[in-house]
């Protein structure tokens, strides 16, 4: 299991415009608590009312100054689940096959009941997705909601990830990476999308659609008609405001 | 079959804020499993907030109150014993009851972030005192009122920018609020879709802020200034809607030019009271005739007395042309540059005015004109507390509604639109009470209400306040929420009077609602040394959860949790309303209650009909509403055929708006998702100002007492009214101590002033301004005991520029004391490049008290977060020496933002003071209960088959791998 | 990474066991004179005693220990299964040549093909140790041949200490050679680590080299978490010159010095140079940034 499909039917994955998110948490915390009673949880907390509380997430939320020269600093919210990975380097040094791609659908999932918590699965995600769970003694990590999404008791338009239906910005999208039809693969074309670290070579299926260049135009201004209240008044007297 | 099978789906309304977005909570064996947005509901269209998605662990938050207390230690102690419901009720009723038939004012009745305030404040009329008020006083009072006073609505509740078709978008002052989800949605829309741009105006670069396609970092407190120098803009280019102004505003209205007089600065009226226009085809100052008379909008006339008369415009012209608003000085006070305000000023109009957008449908306005189109200038706006929250607020709220009326951007395809049922008249005619009842009376008037002139205020023959807050009166005359920030200065000072009760619910008024904690706190303990009793004689509070202010009162009333109780978030108070429809909504009981805890409104209504207060109880004395507020919400008339819920009114709950009352209207509502939505038609949705249809429409629901048309305000005639009675006109004049300020403050024209703190004394000293923001993902104090939420920040830090902080030598990280006149906090530096130079910010209310929230005594939120409030405070010394509330002078809106401090870093061998913990830290309270806090949580349930079992039976084939 | 006791204690005790292993079976199948059957079996009892220390140790370091012996089944594709396979198809020849040395069971036509099996598998098991670190590329400092190389020559150069003090003085020139090399290489592993040290930027990982410069304004948490307290290790940069010259004091120069003055108490030699390798692999994992640092507190790695 711990090696990797040689091809994925579907590439399952979000897309995270970065454009568009505020940073409000909402999908980490959604997440948190779908997945909590999820196939994968209970996710812990440590300390949850003490000195020093923390706890396994399957997403978070980090943000950056970006600077650069001659602009305005921006802000930017990056919210960061798992990828999902073609090339999972998290799935291959797996020594008990509790980690796994799944062949049909791309989903990179850990099967808390053969985990042995070596943490080392965690040591090879470039990108900090795998979280470990000290009660459980086992990894951690976004399930892309498997649970949620092939749910045959919710309406089927519900059938996405808790952080997809909840995002209030509708800052994420989830689809098919591989049909190049899908609403993910179309946003990421036309949107000039991001691949996280591409020097790791993993592949992830994730991918982020940059913030919007702010583009101010220079040297807009009106055409004064008047530039005085005594000029305005004398010629105002005179319009005909009926149109 | 999979796991979910078991699952039972109830819908509700959330309140882990007051945005009221609709549920669907998931249940399993009792306890909920999952929380999300309901995809059919109005407010959130399926979309959920962290603070709505970590609703399990509020309901399991271990700082939940359990069972009545009776203080027993010294207030502030934490000491109490428990006590049970039929005692609590009695100390209640007994304490409540001495009062009524005492004097009733002197029950103060402040309720804090209260949904029910149709409830509450109709009690506290029945019970007979106007000393009632929930928090909207320090919120955002100045938006509220300028809107309701200029435009007849506002933002949030009011109305909102129309999201889908805007292509101008301009935000000022908006960290979150209280439209929390839709807003986002909102921002949402207009960021995927190419060609509409979004702009911030805002301190500081984060959140909403950070996604803009522009951000324009404003200094804090001249945003009046920017505005007022982009209207400059538009008038000079002649940018401006004439025939918007003409038709929906009081532009063409003629003024009375006669100064001295008692007419002079109020409008010209026929003999009917028709307002007059100068038409310039007939040449003569005619009654104004909306699409017949061709009024001038500027010019000098002569009424047939020979008075001179201007039209309003003119005033308009006058003010914003004037040397205030030159651009060389706007750029230097707000930190704006002159080209970017022209720029700014000039994609407005061409978006207004070259990319309108046109409806093809027909609809017919007031004044008898069928159009075949609706028309409109896609440029909106938003606003909140950062333009609110200041002692100029009222006046750049009400210039921000200038620039959309002369944009013509009001309530058309693109821009700004009411929801329903606004509208409403400009002010909306309800009155409020003027005085307190006499012993064992009623107020046939509710507490809260809206002046129209000085007539109306609530001050006593020598014009002296009636209300223990001094709202309504010559100090605030336009405090129409109350001011509660002032209740317990005012009650432990005995200005105007002492009260015998304080009764409070849900408002954390001792840490982070108070503008200063250690004088919140010195109000609530200080002892009358006469009476050796305390200043404030007795404290009942309502909370459902241990928060600072629990302490402090002699008389807690526990809560249930927003998922145990019923509720009505009604059209009589603050609906759920969009664009296109108006909306109420219910919450249902989905848990049942596992401690001995009450709902509020129960207890509410169990207290009026124990105390047999009218309309709680029948002929014979019995209650009128033995089921509680159940009972109530069905079965209630505020006036025939109205009550708190608007759908499937009448018997046959057939009847939406007006309606007798339908015994099964609660679970109609449940049937429905909990809400109720009415849609307006196409034609009704736009112009509602001057739209006979949905007018008529309005009328028959109850929204409008008569469908006429609401003439916007550019020119605020009844703010003269108070300026000329300032200057000794009328039959009520303010005090001599008040005219000066009434003179300076109440203009009809909006105009902006510095808040005191930017000029006075102390300015140089103190000149970087403190502010708060909301993080998205808590609320207030009440987040910060949530398991989930307080993960993710349960710190705070002080974010300052970077270059600021090198010129004052602060390296990041570093531990300093921020002080201003009031008091000073120990804080913890962070850079940050996208913040105004002159600007430093905290989130709020991350800070907590020891003791407090259940939390571990050693809890960062303790030791390392702080509260700003302690360098805020509710009072304010002005350059002439009189001791004001810092608040707007005209509304009486807390002015948080107002705030300048300094910095001093801590010297590096001060080793006590560079102990990495903050100052002050408060003395623990002694909870008499242990908090039984787990070490580890795993909140979830037991797994039924194992995870290959449970893989395979999610409906896809298993072949991983090894292909 | 931060550096756990227990993964230290795994490879330096393993280390150290598989060189003495080593030691031993060159002896066995290369030298004039073969070992006496108590250097054997003293010999094969300590490398059984060390590999055992690290593999429970490194056992002890799991959250499911029971479930450890399902860490054999993935060896086509995870070097941490191959190593622990290797690892105890090694522990195969280690018995087998202790046991029959000691038992006298009739096997002993076995025992220099079983040697040879022990070199070769002590070898594989070494490198594939090694493997499980070289090949994160998420951990630059050690996503390279300088880790292989070193894992094979430290335990060479420890596990050479170890056989001598079982074996006595005779090859004491080629194990403070070997202690040389071993100083060598690590030195040429630290310029090499340092010299690569930010060649990833905060802005590939996000994806927007683009846009400028980014640092971190508000952390996902107020408070660390799992992340940060396994990866984000934080080494002040005088502690490192400290335990860099422990490292290199006591794991080679120490120990090269005092076998070449043959120091009369070898155990002390053992532990000095056990105790230096301790140090550097410590260091070796407090010196190691991960790239997830880049989403938190490091500009670059
Ligand atoms: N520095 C600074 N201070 C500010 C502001 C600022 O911008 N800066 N903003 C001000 C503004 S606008 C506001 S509105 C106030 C808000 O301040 P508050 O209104 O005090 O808000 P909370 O802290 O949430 O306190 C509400 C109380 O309600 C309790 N509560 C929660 N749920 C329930 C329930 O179901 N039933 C009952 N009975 N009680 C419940 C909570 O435990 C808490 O004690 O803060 C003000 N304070
Ligand atoms: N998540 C969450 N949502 C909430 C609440 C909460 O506690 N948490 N509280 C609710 C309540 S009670 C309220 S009142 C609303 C408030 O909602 P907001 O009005 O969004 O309140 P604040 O967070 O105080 O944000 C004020 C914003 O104004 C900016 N600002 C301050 N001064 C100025 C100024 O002079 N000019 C300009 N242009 N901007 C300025 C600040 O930088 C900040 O971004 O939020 C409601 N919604
Ligand atoms: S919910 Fe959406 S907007 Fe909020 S942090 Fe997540 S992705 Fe960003
Ligand atoms: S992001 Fe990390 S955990 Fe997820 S598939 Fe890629 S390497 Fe594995
Ligand atoms: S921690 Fe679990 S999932 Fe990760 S590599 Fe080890 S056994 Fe595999
Ligand atoms: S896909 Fe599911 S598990 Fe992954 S981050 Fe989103 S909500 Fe969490
Ligand atoms: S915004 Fe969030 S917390 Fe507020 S009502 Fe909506 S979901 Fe609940
Ligand atoms: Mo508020």
């Amino acid at each position: 299991m711990t090696c990797l499909p040689e091809k994925t039917d579907k590439k399952l994955g979000l897309l995270i415009d970065l454009n568009i998110c505020v940073g409000c948490h909402a999908c980490a915390v959604n997440c948190k608590e779908w997945n909590t009673s999820g196939i994968t949880g209970p996710m812990e907390d440590l300390k949850p009312y003490g000195d020093d509380p923390s706890g396994v997430w399957y997403n978070r939320i980090h943000s950056y100054e970006f600077k650069k020269e001659n602009e305005v600093d921006r802000t930017v919210y990056f919210p960061k689940p798992c990828l999902h990975c073609e090339d999972a380097p998290c799935v291959t040094v797996c020594p008990t096959g509790a980690s796994l791609k799944r062949s049909e659908d791309g989903i990179v999932l850990v099967n808390p009941d053969v985990c042995i918590g070596c943490k080392l699965c965690s040591w090879a995600c470039p990108y900090g997705a795998r979280e470990y769970d000290t009660s459980a003694g086992v990894m951690q990590k976004c399930t892309l909601c498997v649970d949620k999404i092939y749910d045959e008791n919710i309406p089927e338009e519900r059938r996405v990830p808790a952080c997809v239906s909840t995002c209030p910005a509708g800052a994420r999208h989830f689809g098919d990476f591989a049909d190049p039809a899908s609403n993910v693969s179309l946003l990421a074309a036309e949107n000039d999308a991001r691949e996280l670290f591409p020097q790791m070579k993993t592949k992830p299926v994730n991918q982020y659609l940059p913030p919007r260049k702010r583009e101010i135009a220079e040297n807009k201004k009106l055409d004064q008609k008047v530039t005085n209240i005594k000029d305005a008044l004398m010629k105002w007297a005179t319009l005909d405001f009926t149109g | 079959m999979n796991e979910n099978s078991k699952i039972e789906i109830k819908t509700t309304t959330c309140y882990m804020c007051a945005c009221r977005c609709g549920i669907n909570v998931h249940l399993k064996d009792g306890r909920v499993k999952y929380i999300e947005g309901n995809p059919d509901h109005p407010v959130n269209e399926g979309v959920l907030c962290a603070k709505g998605s970590a609703g399990i662990m509020q309901q399991y938050s271990p700082a939940k109150l359990t069972a009545p207390m009776l203080r027993v230690g010294p207030r502030g102690s934490g000491e109490f014993k428990e006590i049970s419901w039929d005692e609590a009720m009695d100390i209640a009723e007994g304490k409540l009851r001495a009062v009524r038939e005492k004097d009733p004012k002197r029950l103060a009745f402040f309720t804090g972030r209260d949904q029910s305030q149709a409830l509450t404040g109709w009690f506290s009329a029945k019970f007979g005192t106007n000393n009632y008020a929930a928090h909207g006083g320090f919120c955002s009072v100045n938006m509220a009122a300028a809107g309701l006073y200029t435009i007849g609505g506002s933002f949030w509740e009011f109305g909102e920018p129309d999201w889908h078709q805007t292509k101008y978008f301009m935000m000022f002052g908006v960290a979150e609020d209280h439209d929390s989800n839709p807003i986002k949605k909102g921002i949402g829309t207009i960021k995927s879709r190419k060609g509409t741009k979004y702009v911030s105006v805002n301190p500081i670069q984060s959140g909403y802020a950070a996604i803009a396609d522009e951000w324009l970092g404003i200094r804090p407190g001249t945003d009046g200034l920017f505005i007022g120098a982009m209207i400059a803009e538009l008038l000079k280019a002649e940018k401006i809607d004439w025939q918007f102004l003409i038709r929906y505003t009081n532009s063409p209205w003629l003024v009375i030019d006669k100064p001295g007089s008692a007419q002079h600065g109020l409008f010209a009226r026929d003999s009917d009271g028709a307002p007059l226009c100068y038409d310039s085809s007939l040449e003569k100052i005619t009654a104004m005739k909306v699409g017949k008379s061709k009024p001038a909008m500027v010019g000098e006339y002569n009424l047939e007395d020979g008075t001179k008369v201007v039209p309003a415009f003119q005033h308009i012209a006058q003010e914003f042309m004037g040397d205030k608003y030159d651009l060389a000085a706007v750029e230097k006070q707000t930190g704006i540059g002159a080209k970017d305000i022209e720029r700014i000023a000039a994609e407005m109009a061409e978006v207004a005015f070259s990319q309108e957008i046109t409806i093809e449908q027909k609809w017919t306005d007031s004044y008898g004109v069928t159009h075949d189109k609706i028309v409109g200038r896609p440029v909106s706006f938003h606003a909140m507390r950062g333009i609110a929250a200041h002692k100029n607020g009222f006046e750049t709220c009400r210039m921000l509604h200038m620039l959309q009326m002369l944009l013509g951007a009001i309530d058309g395809p693109g821009s700004f639109r009411y929801k329903p049922p606004f509208p409403r008249p400009c002010p909306p005619h309800k009155k409020m009470a003027k005085v307190s009842a006499a012993p064992m009376q009623s107020l046939s008037l509710e507490p809260l209400g809206f002046p129209s002139g000085p007539e109306d205020l609530a001050v006593d023959e020598n014009g002296e306040p009636t209300r223990l807050d001094k709202a309504f009166s010559w100090e605030y005359p336009l405090a129409i929420h109350g001011m509660m920030h002032m209740a317990l200065h005012n009650a432990w000072a005995g200005d105007p009077y002492k009260v015998d009760v304080l009764f409070m619910y849900m408002a954390n008024m001792a840490w982070n609602s108070s503008m200063n904690v250690e004088n919140a706190i010195k109000y609530m303990t200080d002892k009358d040394p006469e009476t050796d009793d305390y200043k404030i004689p007795y404290i009942i509070y309502s909370d459902a959860f241990y928060s600072e202010t629990v302490p402090y009162a002699d008389l807690i009333l526990p809560d249930t949790t927003y998922l145990e109780r019923w509720d009505a978030i009604s059209m009589l108070d603050r609906p759920i309303g969009t664009a296109e429809a108006a909306a109420d909504s219910i919450r249902q009981p989905v848990l049942e209650i596992d401690r001995d805890v009450r709902a509020f409104q129960d207890v509410v209504l169990d207290l009026g009909a124990r105390l047999g207060l009218p309309g709680m109880v029948d002929d014979e004395g019995n209650p009128l509403y033995p089921d509680g507020y159940k009972d109530y919400l069905s079965g209630h008339e505020r006036a025939p055929g109205v009550g708190p819920l608007s759908g499937w009114r009448g018997e046959d709950g057939n009847s939406q708006g007006k309606g007798a009352p339908n015994p099964n209207q609660l679970q109609k509502y449940i049937d429905n998702g909990c809400y109720w939505e009415f849609a307006l038609e196409p034609h009704e949705q736009y112009n509602r100002f001057a739209n006979q249809a949905y007018l008529e429409t309005a009328t028959k629901m109850g929204w409008m007492g008569a469908p006429e048309p609401i003439i916007l305000n550019v020119y605020n005639e009844m703010l003269q009214k108070f300026h000329l009675a300032a200057d000794g006109h009328g039959d009520h004049v303010p005090p001599e101590h008040a005219r000066a300020r009434i003179k300076k403050y109440f203009n009809p024209v909006p105009t902006w002033y510095p808040p005191q703190e930017l000029v006075d004394r102390n300015s140089d000293e103190y000149s970087l301004s403190a502010l708060t923001q909301r993080p998205a993902h808590m609320y207030h104090s009440w987040g910060g005991q949530n398991a989930w939420l307080r993960q993710l920040t349960s710190r705070n830090y002080l974010y300052i520029n970077s270059q600021t902080a090198k010129n004052k030598d602060i390296a990041d990280g570093e531990w300093v004391w921020v002080k201003s006149p009031h008091g000073q906090v120990k804080v913890q530096v962070k850079f940050m490049e996208g913040l105004n130079k002159d600007t430093v910010w905290t989130w709020n209310a991350i800070g907590k008290r020891r003791g407090a929230w259940a939390l571990d005594e050693n809890s960062p939120e303790f030791k390392q977060a702080f509260l700003l409030n302690h360098v805020i405070s509710e009072n304010i010394t002005t350059d002439e020496g009189e001791v004001r509330s810092n608040s707007d002078p005209v509304t009486g809106q807390g002015a948080w933002f107002d705030t300048q401090v300094k910095i001093e870093k801590i010297s590096s061998d001060n080793k006590a003071e560079n102990n990495g913990e903050t100052s002050p830290m408060m003395p623990a309270y002694k909870p008499h209960v242990k908090f039984s806090r787990p070490d580890v949580l795993r909140y979830g349930f037991e797994k039924e088959k194992s995870f290959n079992e449970y893989e395979r039976s999610l409906g896809t084939t298993i072949d991983k791998g090894e292909k | 990474m931060h550096p756990a006791l227990s993964v230290i204690i795994f490879t330096t005790f393993s280390g150290m066991g598989y060189g003495l292993f080593i030691w031993l079976c060159a002896n066995l199948v290369f030298a004039s004179s073969p070992p006496s059957d108590m250097e054997i079996v003293s010999g094969t009892a300590l490398s059984t005693i060390l590999v055992g220390i690290g593999l429970v140790s490194s056992t002890l370091h799991l959250g499911h220990p029971e479930r450890a012996w399902r860490a054999f089944s993935q060896w086509r594709s995870s070097w941490l299964s191959r190593e622990g396979v290797l690892s105890v198809l090694t522990f195969g020849p280690i018995i087998f040549i202790g046991g029959e040395t000691y038992l006298k069971l009739g096997f002993e036509y076995l025992i220099t093909p079983m040697a040879v099996l022990g070199i070769l598998g002590a070898v594989a098991t070494l490198f594939t140790t090694s493997m499980i670190y070289a090949s994160l590329k998420s951990i630059p400092a050690w996503h390279n041949n300088w880790v292989i190389i070193g894992y094979q020559v430290f335990a060479l150069s420890s596990g050479g200490v170890a056989y001598i003090m079982i074996a006595g003085w005779q090859h004491y020139r080629l194990v403070s050679a070997l202690l040389l090399i071993g100083l060598l290489v690590k030195i040429i592993t630290w310029i090499y680590i340092d010299k690569h040290r930010g060649q990833y930027k905060r802005e590939d990982a996000l994806g927007l080299a683009d846009f400028g410069r980014a640092k971190p304004f508000e952390p996902a948490h107020s408070q660390k978490n799992y992340l940060e307290r396994e990866m984000g290790y934080n080494l002040c940069p005088r502690r490192r010159a400290l335990m860099r010259w422990i490292a290199l004091g006591c794991g080679f120069i120490v120990p090269a010095i005092l076998l070449y003055m043959v120091f009369s108490i070898d155990i002390l030699i053992t532990i000095i140079c056990l105790g230096g390798m301790m140090a550097e692999r410590w260091l070796f994992f407090a010196e190691a940034e991960h790239v997830v640092r880049l989403y938190y507190d490091k500009d670059e790695v």
